[in-house]
């Protein structure tokens, strides 16, 4: 039972992961909790049920399931990084300078606003996603990995891995980097500040995007009120890696996806939303800057 | 070079700057003194566009540069050397050097690495540290850094905000010469110095400002004889 609920709990968090890096690398740039993040993973998921219902009907799907899903994929990303753009243009950017409260504010705001724009435009019940993946997958150790767990686990790798590689070795990364460090200093060397905020939008919400449509493969099931439970765990998740640490982020996603799987294996599934801030709660209490932070001025 | 002309910034309700007007020439280092919040700072902050003006212009190779944002006018050829040097300080020496390009194209990687040596030359104690985060860096290496990191951009104009604040009597003298080596080479140098002593013996022309407004103007030599100069800000 061990491997198969870490099997589990590893594709759940590779989920928070994806989610958690859309949080810790705003945060990072601009001390911003970004509460409307978890309703852009909520919009990927409604996307990628429309995409890929809009190429089951024109035949798509029949003829190709890989592509109709790569383009799901893709288009879905490209939209939920439009939205994350503009809530960052709308919502965010003209209170850049104003208290920090009010951008925090405005950011509640816009999720509770999302969430009512999907329920009215999509309804109140629940949407469903079509199964693809056959039922089968790998043994190991007595465990099985759906083959669907297995794609969910090796693409959030594969995200993850890009990231860290363009944030390290790109100049855009470079710049990132330089900007969450000293916002003012990075405009005085030449970096178009506002250009590396929206980039850093467009990714968090394309990461957010491709966790959406993977959890709705995964459960099946998706409405609108979905953003904010996985928002607060990947909330949790970016604190417990320490917020606006990427590795930080990563690693409390899947720690966090680990717990919650093997303590409703092993204690009770009742409590499984409670684990993550039990967890939350004793990494506050002993290490507040979180596990991944050498100092509190580490960040992305 | 650098014209400006009744120049007013504000933070807030409170006037930092109050109608300032001063001018560099091409090839030369002037500077401007004055004590702790006389506006200085907030000087060199307008002028390279991390804060706005509120009123009056700012003239720079004959364009109107003030309202415009930071990254443009390290595009146009200013580059700053901010006061406590704000070094990235996760970021490799060499990264923080390859930022201060981030003006230039990226196509002109050549161009970059070619920089990047002249600098190392310029300052050997760079190179031998070349993998470190620019935080682990002394004082001293920080200011050279931060020198090294302005000049990567290839500005015709360097703004310096008090490079010698903080530093040992012996690196004083080292960075001073370095600022006057840049001069050298045809980069116009605005400096801002509470050491006013060295500033005046190094610049052609200085200005001093007190409470926003420049009170005295004139040549290095006639502020260093100028009285009032002299009982304020040389301590005689």
């Amino acid at each position: 039972m061990f491997f198969q609920q870490f099997i589990n709990g590893l594709t759940v968090g590779s989920v928070y992961a994806l989610i958690a890096l859309g949080y810790t690398m705003v945060y990072g740039i601009l001390e911003l909790i970004n509460f409307a993040h978890g309703e852009i993973y909520m919009l990927g998921a409604y996307l990628g049920i429309i995409f890929f219902g809009f190429f089951t009907l024109t035949g798509l799907t029949s003829y190709s399931l890989s592509l109709s899903l790569a383009l799901t994929i893709i288009l879905s990303t490209a939209f939920c990084s439009a939205y994350g753009m503009t809530v960052e243009r709308i919502a965010y950017r003209p209170l850049r300078n104003a208290p920090r409260l009010s951008p925090l504010i405005s950011a509640i705001g816009m999720s509770i606003f999302l969430q009512n724009y999907v329920m009215l435009t999509q309804g109140a019940t629940d949407k469903v996603f079509p199964h693809i993946f056959s039922t089968g997958g790998f043994t190991l150790f007595g465990a099985t990995a759906t083959h669907l767990q297995t794609v969910i686990i090796l693409f959030s790798l594969v995200l993850m891995v890009s990231l860290h590689l363009f944030i390290r070795r790109t100049r855009m990364g470079k710049a990132m980097r330089a900007t969450a460090q000293d916002r003012i200093m990075a405009s005085l060397v030449g970096i178009n500040v506002d250009t590396v905020i929206i980039v850093t939008f467009v990714i968090g919400s394309g990461l957010a995007a491709v966790a959406g449509i993977m959890v709705a493969m995964y459960y099946g099931l998706v409405n609108y009120s979905i953003g904010y439970m996985a928002g607060i765990k990947a909330f949790t998740a970016a604190v417990l890696g320490g917020i606006g640490s990427i590795p930080g982020a990563m690693f409390g996603g899947i720690l966090l996806g680990l717990v919650e799987s093997l303590g409703a294996g092993y204690i009770s599934t009742e409590y499984k939303d409670a684990y993550a801030f039990m967890v939350l709660i004793v990494i506050l209490l002993i290490r507040p800057s979180g596990i991944f932070k050498k100092s509190a001025e580490e960040k992305v | 070079m650098l014209s400006i002309r009744n120049l007013h910034t504000s933070y807030g309700l409170f006037e930092a700057l109050k109608g300032i007007s001063l001018e560099v020439n091409k090839g030369e280092i002037v500077c401007l003194i004055g004590s702790n919040g006389a506006g200085k700072s907030t000087t060199l902050m307008t002028i390279s566009g991390a804060i706005r003006p509120k009123e009056g212009d700012i003239i720079f190779d004959g364009a109107r540069i003030s309202g415009i944002k930071p990254d443009e006018i390290v595009r146009m050829g200013i580059s700053q050397v901010p006061e406590g040097r704000r070094i990235f300080p996760h970021l490799t020496v060499t990264e923080n050097l390859e930022i201060g390009a981030y003006s230039v194209t990226a196509r002109r990687q050549k161009e970059i690495s070619s920089r990047i040596k002249k600098i190392l030359d310029m300052f050997p104690v760079l190179g031998e540290r070349a993998r470190q985060p620019g935080g682990t860096l002394s004082g001293g290496e920080q200011q050279m850094l931060a020198i090294g990191r302005a000049l990567m951009s290839g500005p015709k104009m360097l703004l310096l905000d008090e490079p010698s604040l903080g530093l040992a009597p012996i690196m004083v003298s080292k960075v001073f010469k370095i600022i006057k080596e840049i001069n050298r080479e045809g980069v116009a140098i605005l400096l801002v110095e509470q050491n006013a002593h060295a500033a005046l013996h190094l610049s052609k022309r200085g200005y001093v400002i007190e409470n926003g407004r420049i009170t005295i103007s004139g040549t290095g030599d006639e502020l260093l004889g100028n009285d009032q100069v002299k009982k304020a800000y040389l301590g005689e």
